[in-house]
């Protein structure tokens, strides 16, 4: 799942070798606020998840992968 | 004649909101829109939850229109506003800045319609997923908090991605705009800028005559550094916080101090100085002082014009 998703934000950034890890930041990742709704976006469809809700305490992937996990 | 299925869907006269401001967007300035046959929207702002439900109240006495209270949601007091909405039942709430999946549920069972300030396809697919009955799309020129798209670019690319009625808001001041966010697809419009000089609105007069002076390069965007983007009048306080915010020695925590409650000065002062004096870049069309009915009669009579003319160009 943690590949998958690491992927997922690859793809977003469009930089395949872009280091991702559990414990990359939004920040790190560069990622504005609309960027990480419409990434949310597409977290959900690739994962057929339910909705995911990000609030201020998601700051890192390893956060992210625990709302999917939460949301399947 | 002007008709879309926004009026049929709020039971409204004319398709337009007026746009929340906080400190300024009162009960009494969002009843004389709803009077006046538009959607009148009280401002939540930052406002304790007591102060926004005496607001709703005495709205309710003023008019029997359906109006609207928008809900801040970057806010602390968003949840307890949230409730006090629910609780009170407006015909519709506006939110914006931030995610308000937590609250949309709520307001719906209550069978209040959830309308959403949108800048981005993602939110506001979101919230059609999540109930909202229609999206306003807002672009960057618009005043306050703003996002970094158009609107000319927003509102087509919302209506291709979302089934329900799109309002355009940005720039839209007179008929013209009216008649061109209908073009892009939208089915109404939100002006807040326009109503600030409304004879209902009880903003300072300071704040009024700078609306009315203003020429179309006199505003500014700042708080980009804080990720929380405000479009004012270039005003010394402005000038100030963009300094600022390009100077390395002055910490966030400083910025978010230099602004805080500079909106309320500008409001409820008048303070030239030390005020933030928010108005979106159609503040240099807006020249005088009219009541809610003319601004909306005067808008919506210029828009039907420029509508029926608009077929001489296709040959």
């Amino acid at each position: 799942m943690l590949d998958k998703l690491i992927g997922v934000l690859r793809d977003y950034k469009g930089d395949e070798n872009f280091v991702i890890t559990p414990d990359t930041t939004f920040e790190e990742l560069n990622l504005d606020s609309l960027d990480i709704m419409d990434l949310v976006m597409q977290v959900e469809d690739a994962f057929h998840c339910g909705e995911i809700n990000i609030d201020k305490n998601v700051k890192k992937v390893s956060d992210l992968l625990r709302l999917i996990i939460d949301a399947q | 004649m002007i008709h879309t299925p926004i009026c049929d869907l709020l039971g409204i006269q004319y398709p337009i909101f007026q746009g929340a401001m906080a400190w300024i967007s009162d009960a009494k300035l969002a009843a004389a829109v709803s009077n006046a046959g538009g959607l009148g929207v009280i401002a939540a702002g930052g406002a304790p939850a007591d102060l926004v439900a005496d607001q709703i109240k005495r709205a309710k006495d003023l008019t029997d229109k359906p109006f609207g209270v928008n809900v801040m949601l970057m806010s602390p007091n968003a949840g307890e506003v949230a409730k006090v909405v629910a609780e009170l039942k407006p015909a519709v709430v506006t939110t914006g800045a931030g995610n308000a999946s937590a609250f949309a549920k709520m307001w719906i069972d209550a069978g209040i319609d959830w309308i959403p300030v949108v800048p981005s396809i993602a939110v506001a697919v979101k919230s059609v997923r999540n109930g909202a009955r229609a999206v306003i799309a807002e672009g960057g020129e618009s005043g306050g908090h703003v996002g970094e798209l158009t609107t000319m670019c927003l509102v087509p690319q919302i209506c291709d991605a979302v089934n329900v009625p799109v309002l355009a808001a940005g720039g839209i001041g007179d008929g013209r705009g009216i008649a061109a966010a209908f073009m892009l697809g939208a089915v109404g419009v939100q002006a807040g800028t326009r109503f600030l000089v409304a004879r209902e609105c009880g903003v300072h007069q300071n704040y009024k005559n700078k609306i009315i002076k203003t020429k179309e390069i006199d505003s500014v965007v700042t708080g980009k550094r804080l990720g929380h983007p405000v479009r004012s009048l270039k005003t010394p306080f402005a000038r100030k916080f963009l300094q600022y915010e390009y100077d390395s020695s002055i910490t966030n925590e400083q910025l978010e101090e230099l602004g805080a409650g500079s909106l309320r000065v500008a409001a409820v002062e008048g303070d030239n100085e030390n005020g933030s004096f928010m108005a979106g870049q159609i503040a240099g069309l807006v020249k005088k002082e009219q009541s809610a009915l003319e601004i909306i009669t005067e808008m919506f009579a210029e828009a039907e014009k420029i509508l029926h003319r608009a077929e001489q160009w296709v040959k």
